[in-house]
């Protein structure tokens, strides 16, 4: 038989993996991430100042279906460079809210970032999934 | 820039999703399951000895195996005394408020046909995929 998952349960199934917080860390080694990476390959950043950032579920304020892809985002995140040099990261990945599960993690575009003294990282969190079909 | 969903947080994207209860039903109208299906368009049974079941995460069997996060739960059985047959077209998933539908499927035989005092079996199962998505 085939199983639907329908558009009408996509945001209601995104809003219970945001449960009840994940957290948010940048990388500082160069690696690109795929659906092989684990924990373990991510050096966190380390410079003055630098503190991962938890996103609340409900902090996810924006929601969206269309074509049948399901969409959250929250409010964008900063990391402001407050040590005295400037430091580079390689991208960001997300953790449960035990810090010891990769949900996510993406490289920046132009990697590495090398933030200045004073500057900032921003970062928009986004989770995605799509209503399909399985056999 | 890609966001990867990768492997390992599959078992915790299934244990974020499953953690709640939900309920199993059966449908015994003949309506093709689609991906804008609505809870509306199923007519739930009714007949004689049915219940809505009640899943708990403890009764899944979650896996990841080639990319694909897969739970199964327990054997699921819908008994007939209604004394006379009973016709279902397959069975789906909600919220314990029965207000969200969340996943359906027609039996591959359908319409079934349950006789008195015979049982229905279901094995519910999800899927999930480990994937990359692409930011604009």
């Amino acid at each position: 038989m085939v199983l639907v998952f329908p558009d009408t349960a996509l945001i209601y199934l995104l809003q219970k993996v945001v449960q009840p917080k994940l957290t948010y860390h940048l990388y500082r080694n160069n690696i690109t991430p795929d659906v092989n990476s684990t924990l373990p390959l991510f050096a966190e950043a380390v410079y003055s100042g630098y503190a991962p950032i938890d996103v609340l579920a409900s902090a996810w304020t924006f929601t969206q279906v269309s074509a049948h892809v399901g969409e959250l985002k929250a409010l964008d995140l900063f990391w402001s460079n407050t040590s005295p040099s400037s430091f580079s990261v390689y991208g960001y990945y997300v953790t449960d809210s035990t810090g010891t599960v990769l949900v996510a993690a993406a490289k920046f575009d132009n990697a590495p970032v090398v933030v200045p003294v004073g500057k900032y990282v921003q970062v928009t969190p986004m989770l995605g999934s799509f209503s399909g079909l399985s056999c | 820039m890609n966001l990867v969903f990768p492997d390992q947080g599959l078992q915790f994207w299934m244990t974020q999703m499953l953690g709640s209860a939900i309920n199993l039903h059966l449908f015994v109208n003949n309506v093709t399951i689609i991906q804008g299906t609505l809870l509306s368009g199923l007519t739930e049974a009714t007949f004689a000895g049915y219940s809505v079941l009640n899943l708990t995460f403890g009764g899944w069997t979650l896996s990841v195996v080639g990319h694909t996060g897969v739970a199964i739960y327990t054997p699921q059985p819908f008994t007939n005394t209604s004394g006379s047959a009973q016709t279902v077209y397959g069975w789906y998933l909600t919220d314990v408020a029965n207000t969200m539908l969340l996943a359906a499927g027609q039996f591959d035989g359908a319409p079934v046909s349950i006789p008195d005092g015979g049982t229905q079996i279901v094995i519910p199962s999800v899927g999930d995929i480990s994937k990359a998505l692409t930011s604009p």
